[in-house]
């Protein structure tokens, strides 16, 4: 199968490619924005706590009775998801406000308990398990037409509410002193900054699972930094770089039929070594 | 002939951090074209009082009050409390400070990148513009900084150690920058530094901090201090 029926509309596995384009479009905006205030676990932590979510919407949906594949199932588990991301950063942010100890302790601590109860909901719940595997995996071959449309209607809200406040992220994230001068004391955009970042992850994980969610957060936007000279360039080169982990993982993904978000994540620290190791290796050539 | 109201008035204020107060019965009047710098040693209490002064600490007890918006006073902050891993431009930090004016949805007008252009060239560093800022030396980060404090319009400079971790050569051209502001823009400057020599040399007014408390003594500042 060449690159060109893959990219072909007709082809079956179209939507999952669109799917997966979207998250790599949108997905590194926000998670550009967890690596510049240094809260790049912030990204791990949280689609572990929505793919928990997920499974805890699972388990309770089989034990009320009702079986797995009606309708409905995964409207929950959106609001699942939804509900355990915000839920969680909610308690996060109240920690880091009124508790001792550090941030990263905090998370790691989260992550190890969003990822243990995960586990113990597929497992209270064996109907689900294939579901939830396959979510974990990050297969975003199965996503529907209606999926589709929801994840595209929710991450265009988040795309352009990202570009059009782009100042107030930046300032927020560069500089929060200074943010809180020229807004009057005002730390609403930090707020909405973290809501967006709940709200993609949460649709997101549900689509494509934690890993893929997490990959595209970080992956593109630290392959960025090395090449950017300005901010316009970091965000556009982070969303170009994503699509095309998306695309490129996508079509080696179907070709050596290998699991999509692992195959996207292992593309995307190879583009990040590449780049490293390129600019390296000028860099050197240039002080010889 | 009456003296302008202060733009800050701090009044037998204690300033610290959850209640535990850094600085007390601190009394401190700002008035537009003061010169006023503060010496002390490290962990004085000289940034607890830029702090209090900012709203970015609540007043233990006392009275502070700004006769200026929020919006009107250009901060500097240390540049190493910036992260230098942002891949951001000297352009864009500076631009920075024309947020404040900036609705969302709308580019960056004429107006503002005129002044931005304007006070890139007050600092002189407008050949840098596009630059990426965690790549200049710390005289031209700190420059760059009080072109963006610049670029907010302010009616008061508040500068924290402006001259610490730069060569001579760039304290002194710094130091000119804030008189040349002082004197020609008629703005009000307040800067920190732990060199209690350097600022006898510069401002028209020093403050000494240590042991909790602030104390003036008058500066021997001549025409030229350098």
């Amino acid at each position: 199968m060449s690159f060109f029926d893959i990219i072909n509309p007709s082809f079956i596995l179209f939507p999952a490619l669109i799917g997966s384009a979207i998250l790599a479009l949108v997905c590194p905006l926000v998670g550009a924005h967890l690596i510049l205030r240094r809260r790049v676990f912030l990204g791990l932590t949280l689609p572990q706590m929505a793919a928990c979510g997920v499974a805890f919407t699972f388990w309770i949906y089989h034990e009320a009775g009702a079986a797995h594949g009606a309708g409905g199932e995964r409207l929950l588990a959106v609001a699942g998801s939804l509900v355990f991301t915000l839920a969680g950063m909610a308690v996060l942010a109240y920690l880091d406000r009124h508790a001792s100890g550090s941030s990263e302790g905090r998370l790691a601590a989260a992550y190890a308990l969003a990822s243990a109860l995960t586990i113990l909901f597929i497992v209270f719940n064996p109907a689900g398990e294939l579901e939830i595997l396959n979510l974990l995996k990050g297969e975003v071959i199965a996503l529907s037409r209606e999926e589709l449309r929801l994840l595209a209607i929710v991450y265009a809200v988040v795309f352009f509410t990202m570009i059009l406040f782009r100042r107030e992220f930046l300032l927020t994230s560069f500089d929060q002193d200074l943010a809180f001068l020229l807004t009057g004391g005002n730390a609403q955009w930090g707020f909405w900054l973290y809501v967006l970042c709940g709200l993609s992850i949460a649709v997101g994980v549900i689509m494509a699972g934690p890993l893929l969610v997490f990959g595209f957060m970080v992956l593109p936007p630290l392959a960025a930094r090395a090449l950017a000279r300005g901010m316009v360039s970091f965000f556009s080169l982070s969303s170009l770089l994503g699509v095309g982990i998306a695309i490129l993982g996508f079509y080696i993904s179907v070709q050596l039929d290998l699991p999509l978000g692992p195959t996207d994540v292992t593309l995307g620290c190879a583009v990040i070594f590449l780049i490293y190791a390129v600019q390296g290796g000028l860099l050197k050539r240039g002080s010889s | 002939m009456t003296q302008s109201p202060p733009l800050v008035s701090l009044s037998n204020a204690r300033l610290g951090y959850h209640d535990h107060a850094i600085l007390h019965d601190v009394d401190l009047d700002i008035h537009p074209g003061d010169f006023i710098a503060m010496a002390g040693p490290n962990g004085s209490g000289k940034t607890t009082l830029f702090r209090a002064i900012l709203g970015f600490l609540p007043v233990l007890g006392g009275s502070l009050i700004r006769n200026c918006a929020l919006h009107e006073f250009g901060y500097v902050p240390q540049s190493a409390a910036l992260d230098p891993t942002f891949p951001i431009s000297a352009g864009e930090v500076v631009e920075m400070g024309a947020y404040g004016r900036l609705k969302p949805f709308q580019q960056t007008p004429a107006v503002e990148r005129q002044r931005l252009g304007d006070v890139l060239e007050e600092v002189g560093l407008r050949r840098l513009a596009t630059r990426s800022f965690f790549s200049l030396s710390g005289g031209q980060k700190q420059r760059i900084l009080i072109a963006r404090a610049l670029m907010v319009r302010p009616k008061i400079l508040i500068l924290d150690e402006p001259l610490s971790g730069v060569d001579s050569e760039s304290q002194a051209t710094i130091t000119e920058l804030l008189l040349k502001i002082n004197r020609e823009e008629g703005k009000a400057v307040f800067f920190s530094s732990h060199d209690l020599r350097m600022v006898r040399r510069v401002a028209s007014k020093v403050l000494r901090v240590d042991g909790g408390r602030l104390a003036w003594e008058e500066s021997a500042m001549t025409e030229h201090p350098w």
